[in-house]
């Protein structure tokens, strides 16, 4: 029912959006729309890890049952961070509003809204920092693009915050290189203080603490999950893999972010994992371990603190150490992968109890993992293809016309973009490009990312994820693309949905279903399905003619 | 000059109007991006409303209802996602009806073609309404079945539940 007080359609249209004379974006208060926010971080949540300010809230309250000197303790935060990071205070100070990042935001671009646009997502937070922390801020105010930091003006940062998906998609065009992610993230930071976060992050990174991944799947679920799909596995190749759990002494530790194990249509890239390790055993004796205990490879903690993610990633890390592994082996996952490239060697110091990783069937050396340990299971596959390790039979993904999206976090965070292609390309024999300013270091996220991926902002998530769905459009129109590869656990969980919405024709896989679907063993039965049970191309007429 | 074959005519001039309309439910920040980036990729939103109110306008105007419905959907399904009440999101049709009469020599038709028109436009609104109520209920529908998924998809790994098997298969 529409609200008493809203204009008639006509008069809705005919709104002049230029702001009065004196009257700027921030005199406007915020407006929490249903489907655009999520659900408020529950108490036991936050309790749970011994952050700040536990209590149940939602974001539509009049009260968020903040601390007394909330405004102090922000503040306090913000200083401290400030001096702890340079590039935060090169980033609050430097910015020149060019406009170049302006529309390269995906939520901007499917919003209309100003306030996603990046300059101005930081704008809401370098407004403040004007006015506490620089002099022409203090004196001079709103005339210098400061502000004080009221409760409306928390209530913006925080909506805005929670719309932005670190994708940095924008710091690619800045030319002063700011990097409005990390401003999303240490912004986030200073909300946690005040024990503002989402319930759908918070409940994750609880249960992960408590038991070891997202959804709190105890260490004998994990197991029973992946005996049920070596049993998938099983019936559509006759081979059933024989995985490893907790072994001691084993030479490796596979780690994957725990939606593959449960969520389809991650649950097929497990089965591939699990088939290419039963391969490789089988083969060369190759000898990995899955752990029930670090069974997470995702890290919500990153979308809360610096602190919590460090917090979490360190299980995979002690893991590891208590088994004796050499080093490790990671899913195919996102943020997983920048947060332990990237930041691991400062959280938590290099693992100097594991060894350079290397590849014990093909000798390569994984150089560029020698600090963190850590190899991704596409670097790794490609490898083995490239040294001819693999039997594999491209033909049984002929069903499927391919596409691959770039997942934020390993191809604009940091240039992976070449071995995934290699690997879809060798199990593969239909692949078609997006156009090229929609891949690759210019990628458009998939509009859940950073813990955005719930149910109720759904609207956020679809707009959001317009601009990919729209390049996936083009090439399914012009190709006849049916599926959509990608090498991140979120955009599995993700995109499916996205598809729905925009392009109902298009399905998402992950890299290793299709090298599941390729992969030829000595005593598999005769196969005449891909891993979801779709029939190969020629299996009906087969299965016809045998009739 | 009948009051279709002035549609047809003016249909540059009159599509240019209802076009800028349309991206006038904008803030004004946004209107500029929208009509100034001509790349489908970059800024998809611009190119849909751009080419689908095209073949919306030609659609209306030769009663082509296969355009019809397929732009309509393709532009409403934007705006569906977007920070619209449900009536400010399918507006721009009554837009139109203005649009057409300021632009031509609206006088000068007679009351049945007005008429005509009139009733035209009022099914065009309805049909908007069902579209947008289509990718709402789209969206409700996408939102439980993520849900009714994930748990399912737990019961039945953790072997809570027995699905009974598909003899056909």
């Amino acid at each position: 029912m529409r609200p008493k007080n809203v204009p008639e359609p006509e008069e809705l249209s005919k709104i002049d959006h230029k702001p009065p004379l004196f009257e700027s974006w921030m005199d406007k208060k915020p407006e929490f729309k249903p489907g655009f926010y999520c659900y408020g971080a529950k108490a036991k949540n936050i309790a749970a890890v011994g952050m700040p300010n536990p209590r149940d809230w939602s974001p539509t309250d009049e009260d968020w049952k903040l601390p007394e000197n909330w405004k102090e303790i922000f503040l306090n935060g913000m200083k401290e961070r400030l001096e702890k990071y340079r590039s935060f205070k090169l980033f609050m100070d430097i910015c020149v509003r060019c406009g170049a990042c302006a529309d390269k935001c995906h939520y901007f671009i499917g919003s209309g809204d100003p306030k996603n646009m990046p300059v101005l997502r930081a704008e809401l937070l370098r407004s403040v920092y004007r006015k506490y922390f620089t002099t022409g801020g203090k004196l001079f105010g709103k005339l210098a693009g400061a502000r004080e930091l009221t409760f409306d003006v928390l209530k913006e940062i925080w909506y805005y915050l929670y719309q932005c998906s670190e994708c940095r998609r924008c710091s690619l065009f800045c030319p002063y290189g700011i990097d409005t992610a990390e401003i999303t993230i240490l912004g986030r930071e200073l909300t946690n203080l005040l024990g503002l976060n989402t319930d759908w992050i918070q409940a994750s990174v609880a249960n992960c603490y408590r038991t070891g991944n997202h959804i709190g799947l105890q260490p004998h679920a994990y197991k029973d999950m992946i005996e049920f799909l070596c049993d998938e596995c099983e019936e559509v190749t006759g081979i059933r893999p024989q995985p490893q759990f907790n072994k001691k002494g084993a030479e490796i530790l596979f780690v994957t972010p725990s939606g593959d194990v449960f969520a389809d249509p991650g649950t097929y890239t497990c089965m591939g994992y699990l088939l290419l390790f039963h391969y490789l055993q089988e083969e060369y004796g190759f000898d990995i371990t899955w752990s029930t205990y670090a069974s997470e490879g995702g890290n919500f903690g990153y979308f809360t603190s610096h602190e919590m993610a460090k917090r979490l990633h360190a299980k995979i890390y002690m893991e590891a150490k208590r088994l004796g592994v050499k080093w490790i082996l990671g899913g195919e996952c996102g943020h997983m992968w920048r947060l332990l490239n990237q930041y691991i060697d400062t959280f938590n110091g290099p693992p100097d109890y594991l060894e350079e990783p290397v590849s014990p069937i093909t000798g390569t050396k994984f150089e560029h993992a020698k600090g963190h340990k850590i190899v991704h299971i596409v670097e790794f596959t490609a490898d083995l293809i490239r040294h001819n390790k693999l039997k594999l039979d491209p033909s049984r993904n002929d069903h499927l016309v391919l596409t691959f999206h770039d997942s934020c976090n390993p191809a604009r965070g940091m240039g992976f973009f070449e071995e995934p292609r290699y690997v879809i390309k060798s199990v593969c024999r239909n692949f078609y490009e997006m156009p090229s300013n929609t891949i690759r270091e210019q990628t458009f996220c998939c509009g859940s990312g950073a813990g955005l991926n719930a149910g109720e902002n759904m609207e956020l998530r679809m707009r959001g994820g317009l601009p990919r769905a729209n390049a996936v459009k083009y090439v399914h129109e012009k190709y006849g693309v049916n599926m959509m590869a990608c090498i991140c656990a979120i955009d599995r969980a993700a995109l499916p949905v996205l598809m729905q919405y925009w392009v109902p024709e298009v399905d998402i896989t992950g890299v290793h279903e299709l090298v599941g679907n390729a992969l030829v063993f000595k005593n598999e039965k005769k196969r005449t399905t891909d891993l979801r049970g779709n029939p190969f191309v020629g299996a009906e007429e087969e299965q016809g003619d045998a009739v | 000059m009948s009051l279709v074959e002035e549609l047809k005519k003016k249909s540059s001039k009159i599509l240019k109007k209802w076009q800028d309309s349309l991206i006038a439910s904008y803030p004004e920040d946004t209107q500029h991006f929208l009509k100034k980036e001509k790349d489908k990729f970059a800024n998809p939103v611009g190119y849909i409303f751009k080419n689908e109110l095209e073949r919306l306008y030609n659609g209306f105007v030769d009663e082509d209802q296969d355009k019809i419905n397929s732009s309509l959907t393709e532009i409403i399904r934007v705006r569906a996602v977007q920070d619209f009440f449900p009536s400010a999101a399918i507006n721009f049709i009554l837009e139109l009806k203005e649009i057409i009469k300021n632009e031509t020599n609206w006088e000068s038709f007679s009351i049945e073609e007005k008429e005509a028109l009139d009733k035209k436009i009022t099914s065009l609104l309805l049909l908007a309404f069902d579209i947008y109520e289509q990718c709402r209920q789209k969206l409700y529908d996408l939102r439980v079945h993520e849900v009714k998924k994930h748990v399912m998809g737990l019961l039945k790994m953790a072997n809570l539940v027995y699905e009974i098997p598909d003899p056909t298969k």
